[in-house]
C-alpha cells in the first residue's frame, strides 16, 4: 500500500516500511528540549507569518505553540508526577483529525509529541490551502540539524477513505486520537487496535451561550462592545460550524430584565460583525433561511428577529422539544430562565461547552456538580469558546497521552 | 365553503386574464388581492403553514404588495409535509427528480389543483403553439411514463405538455439512443408542416442534438419546446445561444422556446420571449430578493428568485423562495407586446463549504 507522505515530504512511499520505521524510532521523553525548541520556532514563524494574517486561527495556533505556554504545560505535565512514578511517552499515537477544521491535526500532533510520542497523523485528501502550508513549514524546521531523532518520530500521511490503510495504522497504536463526530468514531473503529491499545474519541457535540442578565445591564457602552467582540469570535469562528460554537443563548433573569438589554446586545455583536466586515456566505445565508423555517415546524419556537444579514435569533418559550440540529453561520436560539437550574434536566451528554458571562464561579461548580456527568465538559467565559486547552470532551489530554510507571524502591 | 368558491373564481379569473399583455402595475394589482386571498386559505386549511406565517411571517396581516405575500424556501418541500386538503382528496403526489442521495420534494395536488395547473398550462402551450394540436416527437423514451402514481418531474412534465400534441412518438429507444424508425417515420408523416417537440433540456442536447448532428435530419417545420434547468449544459459550457445556434446548424430548426419552471409549481412557468428572456404569465410573477438582506432587488440587481403562482390551493406554494439566481432585466415593453418582469435565470446558488468539527465525508464513506 502507498501513502503520500507529507511530513517529511517524502512523496508516494510504501505504507509497511513507513510504519516500520515509525515503530523503529528512537523514544523521545516528556517535553525535551529538542522538540520544545522545534515548538518554539514553529510558533514564531507561523506568528510573522503574512499567511496567518489571512488565516487568523493559525495565529491563535502560533499563540497556544509559544515558549511561555510550552514552560506552563511542562510545569502543569511535571505537577502530575510524583515521586514514585516515571512518565514516559504512551508510544505510537495514530491521529485522525476532522477533514474541516484545518488546524485541529496540529493541536493534536503537538499535544502529544510534548509527551515525547511518535505520532502519525491523517490528512484528509481534500487538498487545503491551510494544511498545505502547516506541512510545508513543519517539514522544512524539521530538516534542521538537531533534530533527526524528532524527524523520524513523525509521519504525516495524506490518504482518502482508505480502510486498509486505517486498519494497518490503526493495528500499531498505542493511542488512537478520533476527532471529526459520531459518524468518523464509527468508521475508524471498524479497525482494531492492539491489545494495548485504546481510543480517544471526540464524538458529535453541541454548545450554548448562558448570559446573566444583571451582568450585562449593568455594561458601559465600551464593556458591552468588548462583549460582543467575544461572542461574535465564539458564534462565528468556524461558521459556527465547530462542536464548542455556542448555538442557543440562554439568558438568565427576569423576562422583563431580558428584555431591557438581549436588543442592546444583539446589535451590538451585528455592529462587530459589520466592522469586521463579517459577511455570511449566499448559500449559508439561505441555508439559514431554510433551517429557521424547519425549526419553527420541528420546535418550541415562539419569534424571530434579525440583526443585520448576519444574525437570526429564534425565540424559544421553553427548552424541552428543541432539537439539538443548526445549520451554522449566525444563528441562536434564544430562552429565558431565572437560573442555571433550568439547564439541569434539559442538558444531556451531547452538550459539550457552556460558554458564560456575569455568573460567580461557585454557581458554575454547583452546575456541573448538579448535572453530575450528564452533560458539559467545559464551562469557560465568553471569548474562549473555540479555545482548545488540554481539558477537552472530559478527558485530561496531557495525561492521557503519556504512561505512569510504577516504581517502588 | 363559499370564501372557498370565491377563492377558486377568482383565481379562475387571473387564469384567464390577457397572458403577457398588462402592464406590470396593473397585473399586479390584479394578482395581489388573489395571492393575498390564498395566503389566508393556506393558513386556515394547513396548521403548518398557520404557524410558519404566526412566527417567521406576517400573521394576520394582508399584503399590502406582492413582496410582502410570505414564502416558503423552496427546501422545505424536502423535509416537511405540506398540504391544505384533506389526505382523502389528494389525487396525486409529484415528486422532483432530485439527484441520487437527496431527499425529493413532494408536492400533494387535489382534483382543482391538478386541473387549474392543467389549464395555466394550457393557456400558456397555445401562446406558442396555436389553439390546434399538431403532431408531437417527444425527446424522452416512453418508460418515463410508467409510474402513474408518484410521476418523477420529467415523467409529469412529459405527460403534461402531451395534452398539447397529436399523436406523440417517442423519439428515444429504451437506451435512450435515437429511435431512428421512430423519427424517420414521424417526419415521412408530419415533417412537412408544423409540428412539436418537447425535452427537457438536458435530454435534448445530451441524447438528441448529439446523435441527430450528422443523422442529417430536417426539423426546419418544427417547434421545440424544452425546461428543466441549464445546471448539467453549463458543466459542458452550453448556453441557451450555443443550444439555439446548434440545434439550427444540425436540424434548420429555429423555433426553440425554453421555459422555467419547477415541480413546486407546476403550471405557472415562465416562458422564454423572442429576447431570451422569461416571463411570468398573468397568474404568476417573480420578485428578486437580495441574498443577505432578503429584501427584493431593483431591477437589473440580481439575487435569489421568489416565484407567485395562484394556481394551487392544495399544497402552501404560491409564493416560494428558490434557490437559483436570477435578474429581472426589463419591466414592461419586452418585444411582441410581452409587458411584466423579464427574467433572466443565472444558475444555482453555489453551495456551501461546510466547517466544523464533525466530518461531512464520514457519512459519505460509511454510506
Amino acid at each position: 500500500m502507498k501513502v503520500l507522505c507529507r511530513v517529511p515530504a517524502r512523496g508516494e512511499v510504501d505504507l509497511a516500511e513507513l510504519l516500520a520505521g515509525l515503530t523503529a524510532a528512537p523514544p523521545g521523553q516528556p517535553h525535551a528540549e529538542d522538540v520544545l525548541e522545534l515548538c518554539h520556532q514553529f510558533s514564531t514563524r507561523l506568528m510573522a507569518d503574512p499567511v496567518a494574517r489571512v488565516h487568523p486561527e493559525l495565529m491563535t495556533l502560533g499563540f497556544f505553540m509559544r515558549k511561555a505556554e510550552l514552560a506552563r504545560m511542562r510545569r502543569e505535565l511535571e505537577a502530575l508526577a510524583r515521586p514514585d512514578v516515571v512518565q514516559v511517552p504512551a508510544g505510537l499515537v495514530f491521529h485522525v483529525p476532522p477533514g474541516n477544521v484545518d488546524t485541529i491535526f496540529m493541536y493534536s500532533w503537538l499535544l502529544s509529541v510534548l509527551a515525547g510520542n511518535t505520532n502519525l497523523v491523517r490528512l484528509s485528501s481534500r487538498a487545503s490551502p491551510v494544511v498545505d502550508h502547516l506541512c510545508a513549514l513543519l517539514d522544512e524546521l524539521l530538516a534542521r540539524p538537531g533534530l533527526a531523532d524528532a524527524r523520524a518520530r513523525v509521519a504525516m500521511i495524506q490518504y482518502g477513505h482508505d480502510d486498509a490503510i486505517t486498519a494497518a495504522c490503526s493495528a500499531q497504536a498505542a493511542v488512537r486520537i478520533i476527532w471529526g463526530g459520531d459518524a468518523t468514531v464509527a468508521a475508524v473503529r471498524r479497525a482494531p487496535l492492539p491489545p494495548f491499545g485504546r481510543d480517544l474519541t471526540f464524538a458529535d457535540r453541541w454548545s450554548l451561550l448562558a448570559l446573566a442578565a444583571d451582568g450585562v445591564a449593568e455594561l458601559d457602552d465600551a464593556g458591552l462592545t468588548r462583549l460582543a467582540e467575544q461572542l461574535h469570535n465564539d458564534i462565528y469562528w468556524f461558521d459556527q460550524g465547530a462542536c464548542s460554537s455556542p448555538r442557543l443563548c440562554l439568558w438568565v433573569g427576569t423576562a422583563a430584565e431580558v428584555a431591557e438589554v438581549r436588543d442592546r446586545l444583539w446589535t451590538a455583536v451585528a455592529a462587530v460583525a459589520t466592522a469586521r466586515g463579517h459577511w455570511p456566505e449566499m448559500a449559508v445565508r439561505m441555508a439559514r433561511e431554510l433551517f429557521a423555517h424547519q425549526a419553527v415546524l420541528d420546535g418550541p419556537v415562539v419569534g424571530r428577529a434579525d440583526f443585520g444579514p448576519g444574525l437570526t435569533v429564534l425565540r424559544v418559550d421553553r427548552l424541552d422539544g428543541l432539537v439539538r440540529a443548526h445549520p451554522g453561520g449566525g444563528l441562536l436560539f434564544e430562552a429565558v430562565a431565572p437560573s442555571l437550574a433550568s439547564l439541569d434536566r434539559w442538558i444531556s451528554r451531547r452538550d459539550q461547552t457552556l460558554t458564560h458571562f456575569g455568573f460567580a464561579r461557585h454557581e458554575l461548580i454547583e452546575l456541573a456538580q448538579r448535572l453530575a456527568g450528564r452533560g458539559l465538559d467545559r464551562l469557560v467565559p465568553v471569548g474562549q469558546a473555540l479555545a482548545l486547552a488540554r481539558f477537552w470532551d472530559g478527558y485530561d489530554l496531557m495525561a492521557q497521552l503519556v504512561r505512569n510507571v510504577h516504581v517502588v524502591a | 365553503m363559499s370564501d372557498d368558491l370565491d377563492l377558486a373564481a377568482r383565481i379562475d379569473g387571473v387564469i384567464e386574464a390577457p397572458l403577457y399583455a398588462q402592464p406590470q402595475a396593473e397585473k399586479a394589482a390584479r394578482l395581489l388581492p388573489v395571492l393575498d386571498a390564498l395566503t389566508r386559505h393556506h393558513r386556515a386549511a394547513c396548521p403548518a403553514y398557520k404557524r410558519l406565517t404566526d412566527v417567521l411571517g406576517p400573521g394576520e396581516r394582508s399584503a399590502d404588495a406582492l413582496a410582502a405575500v410570505p414564502w416558503l424556501p423552496v427546501g422545505l418541500w424536502k423535509s416537511h409535509r405540506l398540504v391544505s386538503v384533506p389526505d382523502d382528496q389528494v389525487t396525486t403526489t409529484l415528486t422532483s427528480s432530485g439527484t441520487t442521495g437527496q431527499v425529493p420534494s413532494r408536492i400533494y395536488l387535489d382534483r382543482d389543483t391538478a386541473r387549474r395547473q392543467a389549464r395555466g398550462l394550457a393557456r400558456i402551450m397555445t401562446h406558442v403553439l396555436g389553439p390546434r394540436r399538431i403532431p408531437m416527437l417527444v425527446i424522452d423514451h416512453a418508460a418515463v411514463l410508467s409510474d402513474r402514481t408518484s410521476f418523477s418531474a420529467r415523467g409529469a412534465g412529459v405527460l403534461g405538455m402531451m395534452t398539447f400534441g397529436a399523436q406523440p412518438r417517442f423519439a428515444l429507444d429504451a437506451e435512450l439512443r435515437l429511435d431512428r424508425a421512430v423519427v424517420d417515420e414521424f417526419l415521412a408523416r408530419h415533417g412537412g408542416a408544423p409540428f412539436l417537440l418537447f425535452g427537457f433540456t438536458y435530454m435534448v442536447w445530451t441524447y438528441f442534438y448529439e446523435q441527430v448532428q450528422a443523422a442529417g435530419l430536417d426539423l426546419r417545420h418544427g417547434t421545440l419546446i424544452h425546461s428543466g434547468g441549464w445546471k448539467k449544459l453549463v458543466e459542458r459550457q452550453v448556453d441557451n445561444a450555443t443550444f439555439k445556434a446548434g440545434l439550427a446548424a444540425a436540424t434548420g430548426l429555429t423555433r426553440v422556446v425554453n421555459f422555467y419552471g419547477m415541480v413546486e409549481q407546476v403550471g405557472s412557468v415562465f416562458l422564454e420571449g423572442d429576447d431570451g428572456l422569461l416571463y411570468p404569465p398573468a397568474f404568476a410573477d417573480v420578485i428578486i430578493r437580495d441574498p443577505l438582506t432578503l429584501a427584493p432587488a431593483p431591477t437589473g440587481t440580481p439575487g435569489v428568485i421568489q416565484c407567485l403562482s395562484a394556481l394551487p390551493t392544495s399544497y402552501p406554494g404560491h409564493s416560494i423562495l428558490t434557490e437559483d439566481l436570477g435578474v429581472i432585466e426589463r419591466v414592461d415593453g419586452g418585444p411582441g407586446g410581452r409587458h411584466g418582469n423579464a427574467l433572466r435565470v443565472l444558475g444555482r446558488l453555489p453551495r456551501a463549504e461546510l466547517r466544523g468539527c464533525s466530518d461531512t465525508h464520514a457519512a459519505e464513506v460509511a454510506r
